[in-house]
């Protein structure tokens, strides 16, 4: 007999059948004792392994023989592994796995904070929600303006959080700060903001307390960030009453490009409906822009935007001192935007954010006889290092700097000299933060700020705090504690005077609650300011010295409640704010309520999908109760108060085709039932003849604002 | 000497041995998978996949059928955070196979079905974005291979689900839905662990096309 044959056969015999089987078998528990089924259960490089059953049980035999490695996991917990040696007689195993808190994510800081994204469903809005809300014309502030936390003040359309003034509310795109939000204006012309809900698929609204990574804002931060890649090619065009505009959207595998132009003019819509202010050139913009996206690799990501626009309007402005002179004002301005980012993953666990960010405006004012022109060129640039550190702990550290340099002139007469201000200001910061989960109920958010002016020549360190604890199995409470400062605006760093950080702290308590599509929250703060910026007179243009000598508070309790549940392909929300608030700054004679903080701000959003006549109608409610004003004829400071704001606002989209293409006609009017709104009143300097002030009330250009829309999008694919 | 000509062999039964083991062990996770009906059942499926993962880490159908297998678990779950955390897991094993088999034309079906679980998770929210990107991977799949029946029954469903006024409806799914009926007719898989899913219920959907 040949015994290689033989001996083959055993082999063969030995590697496929003849192992004997070891049972391995036992169960697995969460840190409370609850069995977790359908946890796996594996030998390590081998086939062999199970899933527990109901009861967290599970139960296989093998061939292997000798050490192995027998690993546990179950989504949501962290991986465990256990040596066994196959060789002996298996006991049961039990294994006991701990949560992974990141990937959990059952509690997260909620307190100041509105978070409005595509892909989470935690968000309490969407980018889609601004585009809809009746009586926001598709605004980004606007739309804002129907949150808890913001002050309605309809002659200036930028954002009032919290008794702070708008300069304290600040907007970064991608993280980097924006140096010029809105379009340019005038007092008594409301501004936008200049950005399209369109190009951002996620938006943070935060009222106060905000992370340690956002610096020189006293008051709010509300971050937007940028699309990726868009799905598809299309051609876009869309016409509407006051202007149009025409795009066009590449995309091959991994890159895209897309330009477009717009031009706004409110002239035919404006000599249509009658205005208070008699214009001169009706407000005409024109803007393109370019969006182009790289995907350098799967978890890298190239953006660069840049966006230029030029706009102009002259009014003539009645003046309260001479009725019979009214004031020509004139502006024109250019804006140029750049803003390039690029984010790549490392190791799994390292994700860096780097980006930079141009802007370039200038503005050039005539009033009257007077001369203004202004332009300023900032720089940004900064870059993020967010690492997991173990189960529990993702931290956040990164440098940003900001150049800044601004150039005004000032002409009272064109006869007289001109007044020039300079700032060349320079700011570095560098910060870190950390997300540690304490238990799968709570989660802290340690962080410090630094930060130093080259222009006052002072630092600041911020610390801040954020804890959110889970109460009960819908429901959080959070607080939100820290430090924030801001450099004073150029018009008064122009007169070189030694000035430091104007500084807000922030106390935020919150309890929130969401059950299936319902989220209640209700929040509570006080704010603190120091060293406002004040100078003695009640024109800054009067006063002769300026100073941080300034101070105030803010308190209140906000309501928020969604429902996108009870009605059928129907979402309501209702917010409401109470605000109490003092401060001591600028020209105020002593500490007053300013004009831009009303006590009482409540909002009615309702949006509702009619099905048969494939209609998204939207409307609005918003009111406002008295804003302060200073009448000089009577005792006392800001001790008056106008009538209550009040506006109905509706809107309707009809979604249909056209040849094939999705279009849209959308109908919009803001405050449907004419309501007549004054917004305060303009004194005059001088008592008249009966030694009383004039007065001239401040009111919308006209009562109400239709606007009609067709937008059609061409897709490549569709034919 | 003689006795070293039968290590070839012997390596030999070995790897024949290995290749039996895979086959089989797949083989049994596709015949549970079939009948599995219960999150409990689909999820003790996408375990034995994601072990036979593991242990052949170089091969794409256990990639294949582990994404699959998390896929249609999110069909059977309640918690949407948790199906978004499954649809995750899902991505990785994809993304895997896809590094292992770039051209083949069943990932990027797969792929165009992982988009639209994500969308069904929240359809208000995610409707424009994931019937996008749904259709862009299901578009690549028929470049690669205009035959796979898989393509039109999803790209048919995608259709079907997406709302008249924004060029879907049945009117629109119905020609596809047919085309996919055809497909499944005469295109069958070479073997039994390639992807054959989808028959029955592309058949569904065009009954109600009717």
């Amino acid at each position: 007999m040949k015994p290689a044959p033989l001996l083959l056969l055993l082999l063969l015999f030995i590697g496929s059948q003849s192992f004997a089987q070891a049972l391995v078998q036992g169960s697995v528990k969460d840190a409370t004792g609850q069995p977790i089924p359908g946890a796996n259960v594996v030998l390590k490089g081998a086939y062999d392994g199970a899933s527990t059953d109901a009861t967290g049980a599970f139960r296989f035999s093998t061939k292997l023989k000798g050490a192995q490695t027998l690993a546990v996991s179950f989504l949501g917990y962290a991986t465990v592994e256990k040596e066994i040696n196959l060789d002996q007689p298996q006991r049961s195993l039990s294994f006991t796995l701990k949560p992974d808190y990141r990937q959990l994510q059952a509690v997260q800081i909620s307190a100041g904070a509105f978070e409005a994204s595509d892909e989470k469903r935690a968000a309490l809005l969407n980018s889609r929600d601004i585009v809809t809300t009746a009586g926001a014309s598709a605004d980004i502030m606007a739309a804002i303006n129907t949150l808890p936390g913001t002050q309605k003040v309809g002659e200036e359309g930028k954002l009032f959080v919290r008794g702070g003034d708008s300069y304290e509310a600040k907007t970064f795109i991608d993280g980097l700060q924006v140096a010029n939000p809105y379009t340019a204006t005038i007092p008594d012309v409301p501004s936008r903001g200049r950005f399209s809900p369109f190009l951002f698929s996620g938006m943070a609204f935060s009222s106060g307390g905000y992370s340690a990574e956002f610096g020189q804002a006293l008051s709010s931060a509300l971050l937007l960030q940028s699309q990726d890649l868009p799905e598809e090619s299309q051609t876009g065009i869309s016409l509407m009453t006051i202007g149009g505009s025409l795009s066009r959207t590449k995309r091959w595998t991994n890159t895209s490009l897309a330009v477009s132009a717009d031009y706004t003019n409110l002239a035919p819509y404006m000599k249509l409906v009658p205005q208070q202010q008699s214009w001169q050139h009706m407000p005409e913009s024109k803007a393109g822009s370019l969006v182009f996206r790289q995907k350098t690799s799967p978890t890298g990501m190239l953006k660069l935007y840049g966006t230029y626009a030029s706009s102009h309007f002259a009014v003539t402005q009645p003046d309260v001192d001479h009725p019979e002179n009214p004031v020509a004002v004139d502006l024109r301005n250019q804006n140029l935007f750049l803003n390039s980012t690029y984010e790549e993953i490392f190791k799994e666990h390292w994700t860096l954010q780097t980006g930079m960010t141009f802007t370039h405006t200038q503005d050039h004012i005539a009033a009257g006889e007077a001369l203004v022109t202004a332009h300023q060129n900032t720089w940004n640039g900064k870059a993020v290092l967010i690492g997991d550190i173990g189960r529990s702990v993702t931290l956040r550290t990164g440098l940003e700097t900001q150049l800044r340099g601004y150039r005004q002139t000032y002409l009272e007469h064109p006869n007289t000299a001109a007044q020039k201000g300079v700032v060349d200001e320079q700011n570095v910061a560098g910060f870190a933060e950390a997300d540690v989960y304490l238990g799968d109920k709570l989660v802290a958010r340690p962080g410090l700020r630094w930060e130093r002016s080259y222009f006052l020549a002072k630092n600041a360190l911020s610390p801040r705090l954020a804890l959110a604890y889970q109460v009960g199995k819908d429901a959080q409470v959070s607080f939100a504690y820290g430090h924030f400062y801001q450099t004073p605006e150029n018009d008064y760093l122009k007169y070189h005077t030694p000035l430091t950080f104007e500084k807000a702290t922030h106390y935020i308590l919150n309890y929130q609650r969401t059950i299936g599509k319902r989220t209640l929250r209700v929040e509570g703060y006080y704010k603190q300011y120091r060293h406002l910026i004040r100078y003695n007179a009640t024109n800054l243009l009067d006063a002769t010295e300026i100073t941080n000598g300034g101070h105030g508070y803010a308190r209140g309790v906000e309501f928020f409640f969604r429902d996108q549940e009870s009605i059928k392909l129907g979402d309501y929300w209702i917010s409401y704010s109470l605000l109490d608030t003092k401060r001591l700054y600028k020209g105020f004679p002593e500490a007053a309520r300013p004009s831009f903080a009303s006590t009482h701000n409540l909002s009615l959003v309702y949006k509702q999908m009619v099905k048969p006549i494939k209609t998204y109608v939207g409307t609005t409610f918003s009111y406002t109760s008295g804003r302060p004003y200073h009448n000089p004829n009577l005792e006392g400071f800001q001790r008056s108060r106008t009538k209550h704001y009040l506006d109905l606002s509706l809107s309707a989209s009809y979604l249909t085709s056209f040849k094939g293409h999705s279009t849209i006609v959308h109908v919009a009017c803001n405050n449907l039932l004419g309501f007549n709104n004054v917004f305060g009143y303009r004194y005059a300097t001088t008592p008249n003849a009966e030694g009383q002030y004039d007065r001239q009330p401040v009111v919308p250009g006209a009562k109400r604002f239709a606007l009609l829309a067709l937008l059609i999008s061409i897709n490549d694919g569709k034919k | 000497m003689k006795k070293l000509l039968i290590l070839p062999f012997l390596f030999l039964a070995l790897f024949v041995n290995a290749q039996a083991n895979y086959q089989t062990a797949l083989t049994d996770a596709l015949t549970k998978m079939k009948t599995a009906n219960t999150a409990e059942e689909m999820q003790s499926v996408a375990n034995q996949c994601s072990r036979i993962v593991s242990a052949e880490p170089k091969e794409w159908l256990p990639n294949y059928y582990a994404a699959y297998t998390n896929i249609t678990l999110t069909f059977l779950l309640k918690d949407d955070d948790q199906r978004d955390q499954v649809l995750d897991k899902a991505q990785t094993f994809l993304d895997r196979a896809l590094k292992l088999q770039p051209k083949e034309s069943e990932l990027y079906v797969l792929q165009g079905y992982l988009h639209q679980a994500r969308l069904v998770v929240s359809p208000m929210m995610r409707g424009m974005k994931y019937s996008g990107l749904a259709s862009t991977a299901l578009e690549k799949a028929k470049t690669l291979n205009p035959n796979n029946p898989r393509v039109y029954f999803l790209l048919g469903q995608n259709a079907f689900n997406t709302p008249k006024m924004f060029g879907g409806g049945t009117d629109v799914a119905k020609p596809i839905l047919a085309k996919a009926k055809e497909k499944y007719a005469t295109q069958k898989p070479a073997n039994a662990l390639l992807p054959n899913w989808g028959e029955s219920r592309a058949l569904a959907l065009l009954a109600k096309c009717n």
